[in-house]
């Protein structure tokens, strides 16, 4: 099989998993070595569904052991080609697209092949290659394959920028049902491995980092690799299973709390895989996904909690509107806000102003006190902010009600998804017809559920 | 009042961030209010208007640099050098009154009672967006930003027979000044060369410097063979990374613009791979200089 067969089908089976940023590290150029990475991460195409293109984003090898049901690789499908790159192949062609600018680095991920170990020592051998051969410094991200042992995962982490254990589902009733040999607790030993190994990793490396002499100008020389410097991420797959925004938001709200993730990616379920246990609905739940992002991003950098974002009574986001006006919208006595004096931290809560025009906003009012001209002029979308906010005193949303229907009426927002495809305003929540028992229940158990899955 | 004493005036300067400086300089240094700072290239002459063509020296440059620096803040004057980089005819006017506002003695700001801040290390005018003399020259100074970015994202090398690997990019702004420094550092080991068809700018890295070439003549080698075999496999991968059900050529049109798309090997037919052909056909300036691989291998 010539490489680019490999490519084609490695490929295709890694599309799904949708993390793909090559953000949280910076590492400066070296002489005579290729590459380096920079903080704010780079995408360097968009595909035609328009999402980002920064990393080779491939399979070790699709062959694999297991057989959960929501995945194209699983060993019971006989349509799927089977295929697997050598660690020089894969390293060969991760330098030739780095070189032309096609990518910022490596995601590589894998099938079980054979078992765990086996599988863990070939991605060792990939990453090596780059890394010591090679003198690659450019992004990595390595997927730990659950179940491997202990040291494996380490040496990976000196490898690795950034590495992931994909949760997949979000509770452990729909795992121990989709995805039968993988247990939580040999996904959670990884992530907590991880995590620690990461904390600790850091504060050495913090200690030689100060100067411990009165000749020291220089930092003492570290010749081994930080460990898994940019963090750690996980993917929950949505609209596989029937837990709610609720659910699914309360976990991701502990595994930024437990393990100290840096980022919970989300994916729209797509039937790949013919199985009765998973719904063949032809919608994909895009919209769905799309507010939980939202809500993600006001957990990580708006400094919402969860509770604020989503109730156990209302356990879905709202469609119509996104969640951060959807909290002002039920905090009405929190506004309107003097723009010229409010703080950063309540700034963020107004609908229309993002972290940089709250920034932009304290910096130019040092200047000048801001009226309704100076703010169109900052980066703020200033015709939702309106509604809420005053300048020098004045209210400026005048012509609409100061009334949560009325401020609903004006701020709704399709999800412009586009024109094309099978987009999920098709899709009904609660037409799944999968687990009909499960369905049943209230959804309070399946969320304790989530909470007891975690160590 | 200046346009009493003066009869309109028009600066052109050659389009670098250098030129620019010595057309500010030469603001200062001559006591004139120009009513236009332009490239040659680009200048319309208007009625009443004479145009003076400012040569640009690299002392009264630094000596503009420093200036704004001292006073400004680094910052500043990296808006001011993205600015000059724009293909916005109004960048130079706006450059000029954002540096005028910049070096203004300390006042109130005649909009509020505000005091200005006093000027300490922190002072950085980009802060006060909102005022008249600093706006404009933001949001140029942003969009050439962006442009840049999109120069990170967006170009792709080619490896030419015998080591020198080339890329050919269009952007809306010069900014091939802007990602020399990237690319050298990232791509330390493999001697490249960037080529701006819009505004004929060659970028040259030769392994230990980076250089400038406008205007520059130069005869390339062809692809290599491998070039053909990797470019091939990337068309591939981009083909199958997308998700079908996901399809959505507006977003993708948002962050990747279609004016870009002749030059990103993705977007590319099979087989369109660099021939090996002379740049650009006409007006040689400067030449490339020797020592580099191309020079050694000419076709
Ligand atoms: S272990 Fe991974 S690759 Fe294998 S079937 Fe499960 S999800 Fe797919």
């Amino acid at each position: 099989m010539d490489i680019l067969e490999k490519l084609q089908i490695l490929a295709d089976a890694a599309k799904y998993d949708v993390a793909c940023t090559s953000s949280g590290i910076d590492r400066s150029a070296q002489k005579g070595a290729l590459g380096g990475a920079s903080v704010a991460g780079c995408c360097h195409s968009f595909t035609p569904d328009g999402r980002c293109v920064t990393l080779l984003k491939v399979l070790q090898t699709n062959v694999c052991v297991c057989d959960c049901a929501y995945c194209v690789n699983r060993s019971s499908n006989a349509e799927v080609q089977r295929a697997a790159f050598t660690p020089r192949e894969l390293a060969d062609l991760t330098i030739a697209f780095y070189r032309r600018n096609y990518i910022e680095g490596l995601f590589l991920s894998s099938g079980v092949i054979q078992n765990p170990d086996h599988t863990t020592e070939l991605m060792i051998q990939t990453l090596a290659l780059l890394r010591e051969e090679y003198r690659f410094r450019g992004y990595i991200h390595a997927k730990a394959v659950p179940g491997t042992s202990p040291e494996l995962i380490d040496r990976l982490g000196f490898l690795a920028d950034r590495m992931s254990v994909n949760l997949e589902l979000p509770s452990a009733k729909s795992l121990a049902l989709l995805a039968p040999q993988k247990s939580t607790r040999e996904i959670f030993a990884p992530m907590r491995q991880i995590s620690e190994k990461r904390s600790e990793d850091r504060e050495t490396r913090a200690l030689t980092r100060r100067k411990t002499t009165y000749y020291g100008d220089k930092p003492i020389a570290r010749s081994n690799r930080a460990y898994v410097p940019a963090g750690q991420s996980t993917q929950l797959i949505i609209g596989a299973t029937p837990e709610s925004d609720y659910d699914i938001l309360q976990l991701t709200g502990s595994l930024y709390e437990n393990f100290a993730l840096k980022r919970v990616f989300y994916s729209a379920y797509i039937p790949v895989v013919n199985d009765p246990l998973l719904p063949q609905t032809d919608a994909i739940q895009l919209n769905r996904e799309h507010r939980l992002y939202q809500a993600d991003w006001l957990l990580r950098f708006y400094g919402f909690r969860t509770d604020e974002l989503i109730e156990p009574e209302e356990p879905f986001l709202d469609l119509e509107v996104d969640p951060k006006a959807n909290w002002a919208l039920r905090h009405l006595d929190f506004f309107p806000l003097e723009v010229n004096t409010a703080t950063l931290e309540e700034l963020l809560r107004v609908p229309g102003i993002g972290a940089r025009g709250a920034r932009q906003i304290l910096r130019a009012r040092k200047h000048s006190a801001l009226g309704e001209a100076e703010l169109k002029k900052i980066g703020i979308a200033y015709k939702r902010a309106r509604y809420f906010i005053t300048c020098k005193g004045r209210y400026e949303g005048a012509g609409a009600e100061f009334s949560p229907e009325a401020l609903r009426a004006r701020l709704k927002a399709p999800i412009d998804g586009g024109k094309h495809g099978r987009r999920a305003d098709k899709a009904i929540p609660g037409q799944l017809s999968l687990f009909s028992s499960l369905a049943n229940e209230p959804v309070k158990h399946l969320s304790s559920e989530n909470r007891a899955m975690l160590p | 009042m200046n346009e009493e004493v003066y009869s309109e005036i028009a600066y052109l300067y050659d389009g670098s961030a250098e030129g620019l400086l010595s057309a500010i300089f030469s603001a200062y240094a001559r006591h004139e209010d120009p009513t236009d700072i332009t490239t040659e290239k680009r200048y319309r002459p208007r009625l009443g208007q004479h145009a003076l063509a400012i040569e640009t020296s690299v002392e009264q440059a630094l000596r503009v640099e420093r200036g704004i620096r001292r006073e400004a803040g680094d910052p500043a004057f990296e808006a001011v050098v993205y600015a000059a980089l724009s293909d916005d005819e109004a960048a130079g006017i706006k450059a000029l009154r954002f540096v005028r506002h910049c070096m203004a003695p300390m006042q109130t700001s005649h909009r509020s009672a505000v005091k200005r801040p006093q000027r300490n290390r922190r002072y950085n005018p980009l802060d006060d967006i909102t005022h008249p003399d600093v706006a404009p020259l933001y949001e140029i100074a942003r969009a050439v930003g962006n442009e840049r970015h999109r120069m990170l994202q967006f170009i792709r090398f080619q490896e030419l027979e015998g080591g020198l690997w080339f890329a050919r990019c269009n952007p809306s702004a010069s900014v091939v000044p802007l990602v020399m420094e990237h690319f050298a550092t990232r791509l330390n080991v493999q001697p490249f060369i960037i080529y701006d068809e819009n505004h004929r700018l060659a970028g040259v890295w030769d392994k230990a410097d980076w250089y400038l070439v406008p205007d520059a003549d130069m005869q390339l080698p062809a692809a290599s063979e491998r070039e053909r075999e990797v470019a091939a496999a990337w068309r591939l991968f981009y083909q199958h990374v997308s998700i079908d059900p996901r399809y959505n050529p507006e977003l993708r049109r948002q962050f990747m613009p279609k004016r870009l798309w002749r030059n990103l090997t993705e977007m590319q037919a099979e087989g369109s791979s660099y021939k090996g052909v002379r740049l650009p056909d006409s007006g040689s300036r400067s030449e490339i200089r020797a020592d580099l691989p191309l020079a050694r291998n000419p076709e």
